[in-house]
């Protein structure tokens, strides 16, 4: 009640949290999101380990040294995730343009951190707010951008995207068996097509991710709907990971998305993130079955 | 650093995080930017093609006939190379600078360098992958002129 008074802004619609436990949800946040940066530094590096130039392999330490002083010393946090910050602006200065759109994320939660002290009761809103507003412009402007560009609205994208394995797999029953075969002959190579096809299913599949993008974040800040929204937001996700298969963007976006519910629950799904950082590292080092992610 | 300054900053970087999707989508219809990258959310919202390809053409006068590259050297291999992987992603936007540079060094007495690449995209009018081509024509300087 006291936080609504004291900040009543357009910045504060995304209020409404147990102020009692907001320092150990954060902390809990931060933990699983260091846990997936610095994994997904490790993950990358280690299919192709001998082709990484020797400044990988500084960021590499840098990464490491700095999540392990977040996580381990509550006096380094700021440091640390300073460091981090340090690490993902060199990354995406040497891989511009071509890296993903989930480093620019990364570097903006940790730029947040290195800002506020999440143990002093304002600053820590602040920071909570703050995440859940990020949460809030990237589900949005997801669907805004597929709407915009026009290849969502009469499913040529998703036509496009079944001729891989991954996508008729998962998706391949939205078409008929003939129509589906006959986009898993086409290549994708210059005067291919049509990628156009008659599918109710296709077509509402289409149009009702970008829909629920668009929609799913006003219905995350409005606190009436912030219950429903939040795990209605969460199957979204889970629903396109399943075939885009970008697992640390997509854990680092559930994180954010699960800051909206009002109690803690960061503290519980930290081990779950750690979990499945340990079966995705398993995997790529070959004792688990191969398991393709990106 | 005061709490009324944090915030502030916080706001202030917010809002910019929420206008940029906006100036992003202008310069993808205005450069063909792509939907993919720079933070814009647009992951999945374009159909991704890895084939770019280039061809690269000179002359030593207006009027003389265009020469095409044939044989680049390999720094000229190398700035092509990087070009088109710049180019990948921001198209118009992606600077042509290094590749002319190299190429007027391999061929001094060129005044004007005309670069063609092309790149498939689907289009939706059609429902057809089609080749689109960004060609660029750039001034040369003089051997007296270059530092």
């Amino acid at each position: 009640m006291q936080d609504a008074a004291r900040t009543w802004t357009v910045a504060a619609l995304v209020d409404g949290d147990d102020p009692t436990v907001r320092t150990r949800r954060l902390t809990a946040f931060e933990q699983a999101f260091v846990l997936i940066v610095v994994a997904e530094y490790w993950l990358r590096a280690i299919p192709k380990w001998g082709l990484l130039g020797w400044h990988y392999h500084v960021l590499l330490g840098v990464a490491t040294l700095a999540g392990a002083a977040i996580v381990g010393v509550a006096a380094l946090r700021r440091a640390g995730f300073a460091l981090l910050a340090a690490a993902h602006v060199v990354l995406l200065w040497s891989e511009f343009p071509s890296s993903g759109n989930h480093a620019y994320l990364e570097l903006y939660v940790c730029l947040l951190a290195v800002l506020l002290r999440r143990d002093d009761p304002d600053e820590g809103l602040l920071e909570l707010r703050a995440l859940r507003w990020l949460a809030v412009i990237v589900l949005f402007f997801s669907g805004v951008q597929k709407l915009a560009h026009g290849y969502w609205v009469n499913g040529e994208y998703l036509t496009f995207s079944l001729g891989s394995e991954t996508y008729r797999a998962l998706l391949g029953w939205t078409l008929p068996v003939d129509e589906l075969a006959r986009i898993a002959r086409l290549r994708g190579e210059v005067g291919d097509g049509p990628y156009r096809v008659a599918s109710t299913p296709l077509l509402l599949l289409a149009n009702g991710t970008w829909l629920a993008e668009i929609g799913l974040a006003p219905a995350l800040v409005w606190r009436r709907t912030r219950a429903l929204a939040l795990p209605l937001a969460l199957i979204l996700l889970a629903a396109i990971e399943l075939v885009a298969r970008e697992v640390f963007f997509g854990l680092v976006f559930a994180s954010l998305i699960g800051l909206f519910a009002r109690r803690d629950r960061q503290s519980a799904a930290r081990w779950l993130v750690a979990a499945a950082l340990l079966v995705l590292a398993l995997s790529r080092l070959g004792v688990l079955p191969e398991v393709t992610y990106y | 650093m005061r709490l009324a300054t944090k915030r502030r900053v916080v706001h202030g970087a917010l809002l910019l995080l929420a206008v940029w999707p906006l100036a992003h989508l202008v310069l993808a219809w205005r450069y063909d930017l792509s939907s993919w990258k720079l933070g814009g959310w647009g992951m999945y919202a374009t159909p991704r093609f890895g084939l770019v390809g280039m061809e690269a053409y000179g002359r030593a006068a207006p009027d003389a006939a265009w020469q095409q590259v044939t044989a680049p050297s390999p720094a000229a291999r190398d700035a092509a190379n990087l070009f088109l992987e710049q180019h990948r992603w921001l198209r118009r936007l992606a600077p042509a600078s290094d590749v002319a540079r190299t190429l007027h060094a391999d061929h001094p007495d060129w005044r004007e360098l005309r670069l063609v690449v092309s790149y498939p995209v689907l289009d939706r009018a059609s429902g057809r992958v089609r080749l689109v081509a960004d060609e660029r024509l750039v001034a040369l300087p003089a051997p007296d002129a270059r530092p």
